[in-house]
């Protein structure tokens, strides 16, 4: 008796174990890099706003709801919110989520029932791809659209413009794509987004008052203060889109690559004049990078002397300058302080990381059997890390380019297996087809 | 007394790798968003892992932004500061079950099938596993949330007896108690189901030729 209670404690011991196994293997915590940090984005967002329910009111509120009626309030509560309802002001109005204003015409506008409203500015066209509860995802085709996302809880929105997608959460900007010439424009009036995209693989955040530029065929990507309209205010900028007259009220410096480049002494006014205007003078490289201030690490580096920073420098600010260096296309400097980043640091996360960053850059470069090298250094340095399913990715489409399909076939498949859902997972279906 | 609200800033700079959970969960009460950064840095994947196996994969997103939520509202009640870990997990944990019991009220009133059942796994699956799969949550479907959420801790999380102790904030004796009771429950529900036993036989005899 005693044995058989025994055994069947041991098989209720395996069997939970085994069923266990199998809950773990089936959901991992694994995330795309770019979902991380759409998540982060949201966070910091939602953290903004203050909470103002107190323990005190929480418990207030659940006696309300207590004496108000439960069966009532719970089928109110807990009915599944219907998706947004929208209807468009347009003359080619055809009701299938296509907004197009003709050139010449008034602007086409989707008036969303949450109180989000998309403008297409005339010979502009976009689409309504998907519709839910908290958002919508929308295909901008070509021209500019005005966006005044109103900010709820839980709000998803995105905006597709070709291989760039705009997370947004609550916000007001203008968004600008030219198919033809591959150039994206967001004027980030409210708010913050994030912009992902073949030049940002990680998404790049940006903040009110910003204006990103991404130029595909330079493969650059700048981001430069927004020219201030006359009155100042940045949402009034909003409400009309209208262009602002540059001899009004010159823009401030811009920090794209030729800038940067010239000599020292145009590199110090401009520093003094970004640092100030953010009010971010004083303040460490990370922050500046992380509000969009390039211009002033890289002219600090430079003032300071480039070989003494990257011999010397700490490694927050070799990150920070190889993000600015990156994210304004002087792809040298950025280069040396990646490889500084390396060289001095090694095995910190950040320079395993740097192992991805150079083999973007040689990626970049055409340099492709040098961006494997460095792909397969941060798989082995980092298999777990943030950019593990990019760098994968990154590898398999480098092989196919150097070697061919048939090279990179076993890394598709090992991709599929690990990411299924990562984002190069189409095109390694396409290279290791299910049988 | 104003409590500072820890703002989070992404700052990839300042990562902090080397610092224990005792002083990022003391900065973080602080208020300091380079802590508040490293905490999401460092705990967003188990987060949402816990949440994953609790719930499924849908909106996952959103309750691993409520757990954070929640984390910063109230880290400054942490009396243990290096207690960082289980801290979080009975946030995710809470959350879960404040979730699943949302979805039993509104199965009960629409009177529509569960909708507890993890809908897609983050991993690939074979047709078998996939059904193992559905059939062990449909088995811990039947369990209250609690209950349910204590054998996910200990079991498929597989947190020490004190770590669930804490995570649920009962005693040690209690807690061996319940997982006695949840243990024998899961386990007698889950060997009458001949397709579920049959593959966790086979994932036993699996592992053990590998």
């Amino acid at each position: 008796m005693k044995r058989s209670r025994s055994v069947d404690e041991f098989a209720q011991r395996e069997l939970l174990e085994r069923a266990s196994n199998l809950a773990r293997s089936a959901f991992s915590d694994e995330i795309s890099p770019a979902e991380e940090r759409e998540a982060k984005r949201r966070l910091v967002l939602a953290l903004g706003v203050p909470r103002r329910t107190s323990r005190r009111g929480v418990w207030l509120a659940a006696a309300l709801v207590a004496v108000i009626g439960a069966a009532a309030t719970l089928f109110v509560v807990f009915r599944p919110a219907p998706d947004l309802a929208y209807r468009i002001e347009s003359a080619s109005n055809d009701d299938s989520g296509y907004v197009q204003a003709l050139a010449g015409g008034p602007r086409a506008v989707a008036h969303f029932s949450d109180g989000t409203d998309v403008a297409i500015a005339p010979g502009g066209r976009a689409r309504i791809v998907d519709v839910t509860a908290h958002g919508a995802r929308l295909a901008l085709e070509q021209g500019r659209a005005t966006l005044h996302v109103v900010h709820l809880p839980g709000a998803r929105w995105s905006v597709d413009a070709g291989p760039f997608s705009i997370a947004v959460t609550g916000t007001v900007f203008d968004a600008d794509w030219s198919g033809e010439g591959g150039v994206l424009q967001v004027d980030l009036r409210v708010g913050s987004v994030v912009v992902a995209g073949p030049l940002s693989p990680g998404g790049i955040g940006l903040h009110a008052g910003q204006r990103l530029i991404a130029n595909l065929q330079e493969k650059k990507l700048r981001i430069e203060p927004l020219p201030l309209p006359l009155d100042g205010s940045l949402a009034s900028a909003s409400a009309s889109s209208a262009p602002v007259s540059p001899a009004a009220n010159p823009p401030a410096p811009s920090v794209d690559a030729p800038a940067l480049a010239s000599d020292a002494a145009n590199d110090a006014p401009a520093e003094t004049a970004i640092g100030d205007a953010n009010g971010f003078a004083g303040t460490t490289w990370s922050k500046r990078v992380a509000s969009g201030d390039f211009a002033s690490v890289l002219a600090e580096a430079k003032s300071r002397g480039l070989p003494t920073t990257l011999a010397r420098g700490k490694l927050s600010d070799l990150v920070a300058l190889g993000d600015a260096a990156r994210y304004t296309g002087n792809l040298g400097i950025a280069r040396r302080a990646l490889e500084a980043q390396r060289s001095r640091f090694a095995a910190t996360t950040d320079a395993k990381a740097a192992a991805f960053y150079l083999g973007r850059l040689a990626e970049d470069r055409g340099s492709l059997g040098e961006a494997i090298r460095y792909y397969d250094a941060y798989l082995s340095e980092a298999p777990r890390g943030s950019f593990a399913a990019e760098a994968s990715g990154r590898k398999m489409l480098a092989t196919r380019r150097a070697s061919g399909d048939g090279a990179a076939q076993a890394l598709a498949e090992a991709y599929l297996a690990r990411f299924p859902k990562g984002p190069y997972a189409n095109v390694a279906r396409e290279l290791a087809p299910p049988p | 007394m104003q409590r500072t609200e820890p703002r989070l800033a992404v700052i990839r700079g300042l990562r902090r790798d080397d610092v224990d959970d005792a002083t990022l969960a003391t900065e973080a009460a602080a208020g300091d968003p380079a802590a508040a950064g490293a905490v999401w840095d460092r705990y967003s994947g188990l987060v949402r892992g816990v949440l994953r196996r609790s719930l499924g994969d849908r909106d996952v997103d959103d309750h691993v932004q409520e757990v954070f939520l929640r984390f910063f509202h109230c880290v400054g009640e942490l009396r243990d500061p290096s207690a960082l870990r289980c801290f979080l997990i009975g946030i995710a944990m809470r959350v879960a079950g404040t979730e699943l019991r949302r979805r039993r009220v509104r199965r009960w009133l629409s009177f529509g099938p569960t909708e507890d059942l993890p809908e897609r796994a983050t991993a690939p699956l074979d047709a078998t596993a996939r059904e193992a799969l559905l059939r062990l949550y449909a088995i811990l479907d039947k369990c209250d949330p609690d209950t349910r959420l204590l054998f996910t801790a200990r079991f498929v999380e597989r947190l020490e007896l004190t770590e669930v102790a804490t995570v649920f904030g009962v005693s040690l004796a209690t807690v061996k108690r319940r997982l006695a009771r949840v243990s024998e429950r899961v386990f007698g529900m889950a060997r009458r189901d001949a397709a579920l036993v049959s593959y966790l036989e086979n994932a036993g005899t699996l592992e053990g030729t590998s």
